[in-house]
């Protein structure tokens, strides 16, 4: 790691899990992304919050690197660069999607045991052949698959294919599969679209609890109360643009978050536009 | 309660006409192995090659001809199978494969005097590189232009075949005076016997060998790639290689059937690799069922024997032509109707009627 690219803010403690230096990005002519500066720490749950269209899941899109940006992310101070998507899954970027991305015609069991990929060992040659190594590595991954879907609670949901699974099954089967590479950051974008808020609060307690203390989880949320109550840093984008980061009372104490996203209203009530992802996706 | 990881409820037939189809399964608490006994699909295997052990010696050489004819195709369409129903990319121009294969082996047996089992390995290995390139534009272009861009590369073969008539003798192509692939003499075969039990063997490892391949961590994500290419590389798939890798083994094994084909036939012409000739193969995948093996086997023996078929009913001149048009039709009807091909729609139908006293 080239010394110029260690965070100048957080010196003796590990960097941080994430770092944007500058981060940008256009389509087509709309700014979607605009000079992102922020920092997200290791370890715990942190949440960039903002209204529709600012451009959270274009940002997850970034870190992922679906999308070429300008500008610079670092990973635990690494930067990403131009790495692939599959370079950076493997360096412990996981993620779940907006709206789930499955494997519809497989078994919740499958979904989550694709999960371990990532770090396959297992080449063409040995899938091939059936080697020893195939036969090994993934009993190990079904197994471990099995477990992590035994901790979320839906272990009698394995077989099952989840195309006929209920939303919030297959968000928890989602959330799986990406615990199921170990990563060490773990962006969730709005799992609890479509759940309730005492659900939606055990999941994120779960997976903080499954994934431990080398992950990082960065959460997309549209209901601020939960975000406000889990998230040791809460980054706030409106329009591509960083509006505020800190760390919740922080947030909640800027005027311009206040008065540009949150509006009137004191923060602890649901604001009309936190509703639009519940409705959106509930079943 | 213990239902099979292989059988969700009729969700994916495909899965279950896999030779022997994953095996595990949870009990409540844990991934358990299901024992052999109880994988109807794997018995149901066994018996058909049992069958095609046997085959040789109860109908005519001449019949065995012609049903080593349909197994020589079968593994082609069984590669194009893992390209098209696995990995969901398209190949139009799998029938130039086969012929590549087809004519390397011939090249090398004729001209080189190789012997036939290291020809046979050298035309999977020229046409899994062939294979290889044309999936280069496949990591830019998809669906529909990737059909269009395959289908020029079929129509272009049997032009670079006469464009090369040095090598490849031209229009009238390369014959041999008879198969180089006969029996040892002590063996007291036919060669149309050693040829079909050779193909039975050969079609088998073929298979086997894709199912391993479309299950296991390989497996998920090519199946990732199917239906969700995005999704798949935030998983940590190479997108771009696997695409290139599948497109290259789906290559190869359609080569592999081609240097057989062309072996026990002793004979290639740049007519039997035309353009039509791919888009039989196609036809043959997607009414066969692109996501079952099994599909394979009934695709090519679709192809095989509706031409003769087709004869006899209407007399032997027109018959090539109407085949084709038959062909078209069974592409749109199966499309239509049965989605998932014949042997889809067959193993669909037995898991149903073989599930529900299961259930209680
Ligand atoms: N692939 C794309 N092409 C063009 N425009 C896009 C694309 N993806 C996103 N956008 C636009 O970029 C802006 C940011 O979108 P993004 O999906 O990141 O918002 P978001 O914060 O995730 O919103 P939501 O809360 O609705 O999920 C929006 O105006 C959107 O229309
Ligand atoms: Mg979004």
């Amino acid at each position: 790691m080239p010394a110029a690219a260690a965070p100048p803010a957080s010196s003796a403690e590990s960097p941080p899990a994430l770092g944007a230096r500058g981060v940008g990005l256009s389509f087509a002519g709309l700014r979607a992304l605009d000079g992102l500066q922020f920092e997200v720490p290791a370890g715990g749950t942190s949440a960039v919050i903002g209204p529709n269209g600012a451009g959270k899941t274009t940002l997850f899109n970034c870190i992922s690197g679906l999308y070429r940006h300008e500008g610079e992310l670092l990973l635990h101070g690494r930067p990403l660069g131009r790495l692939r998507p599959h370079q950076r899954a493997r360096l412990g970027v996981a993620r779940t999607f907006q709206t789930p991305a499955l494997l519809d015609g497989e078994s919740a069991l499958q979904n989550v045991a694709l999960g371990a990929v990532a770090h396959s060992r297992v080449g063409v040659l040995d899938s091939m052949l059936m080697t020893p190594r195939r036969r090994r590595e993934e009993q190990a991954t079904l197994e471990q698959a099995f477990e992590l879907l035994r901790r979320a609670g839906i272990d009698q949901l394995a077989d099952r294919p989840v195309a006929g699974l209920p939303h919030g099954d297959r968000r928890r089967v989602e959330v799986s599969r990406a615990l199921m590479s170990a990563p060490t950051l773990l962006m969730l974008d709005e799992p609890a679209a479509g759940l309730g808020a005492e659900e939606a609060r055990d999941l994120l307690r779960e997976v903080e609890e499954v994934a431990g203390p080398g992950t990082t989880v960065l959460l997309v949320e549209h209901d601020v109360a939960l975000v406000m109550s889990v998230a040791r840093r809460v980054v706030v984008l409106d329009s591509g643009r960083l509006l505020a980061v800190g760390t919740p009372d922080e947030v909640r104490a800027d005027p311009r978050v206040v008065e540009a996203y949150l509006g009137a209203e004191d923060v602890d009530e649901p604001a009309p536009e936190r509703l639009h992802a519940v409705s959106e996706e509930a079943s | 309660m213990a239902t099979s990881i292989s059988e969700p409820a009729g969700a994916v037939p495909a899965t279950q006409a896999a030779p022997g189809a994953a095996s595990a399964l949870t009990t409540p608490g844990r991934v358990v192995h299901r024992p052999i006994w109880r994988r109807p699909v794997t018995w149901a295997w066994t018996a058909l090659f049992v069958v095609g052990l046997l085959l040789p010696f109860l109908i005519s050489d001449y019949d065995l001809f012609k049903a080593t004819r349909v197994l020589t195709i079968a593994i082609a369409v069984a590669g194009l199978n893992l390209l098209i129903g696995r990995a969901g990319q398209i190949s139009a121009g799998h029938g130039a494969l086969y012929g590549l294969g087809a004519y390397t082996a011939m090249i090398l047996v004729k001209e080189l005097d190789w012997a036939w089992p290291l020809a046979v390995l050298a035309a999977v290995a020229v046409s899994g590189v062939a294979g290889w390139l044309i999936g280069l534009p496949a990591l830019r272009v998809r669906g529909l232009n990737l059909g269009l861009l395959t289908i020029a590369i079929a129509a272009v073969f049997p032009l670079l075949l006469n464009r090369f008539s040095g090598l490849t003798g031209g229009t009238v192509g390369l014959q041999l005076a008879g198969s180089p692939i006969t029996p040892p003499e002590s063996w007291g075969l036919t060669p149309e016997q050693f040829q079909f039990l050779l193909l039975v063997l050969v079609v088998t490892v073929v298979l086997v060998v894709l199912r391993n391949l479309s299950t296991g961590p390989l497996g998920r994500s090519i199946e990732a790639l199917r239906v969700n290419p995005l999704m798949a590389r935030s998983e940590g798939v190479d997108v771009n290689r696997l695409t290139l890798t599948v497109f290259g083994i789906s290559s190869a094994v359609a080569g592999l059937g081609g240097a057989l084909g062309g072996l026990v036939l002793a004979s290639t012409v740049p007519d039997s690799y035309s353009m039509f000739f791919s888009l039989t193969l196609l036809s043959a995948c997607v009414v066969g069922g692109s996501r079952t093996w099994a599909g394979a086997l009934l695709g090519a023996a679709f192809i095989v024997y509706l031409p003769d078929l087709i004869s006899q009913q209407i007399g032997s001149t027109t018959g090539g032509q109407w085949s084709q048009l038959v062909y078209a039709a069974a592409l749109l009807l199966t499309l239509f109707f049965l989605p998932s091909g014949v042997a889809g729609g067959i193993g669909r139908l037995l898991a149903r009627s073989t599930r529900r006293p299961e259930r209680t």
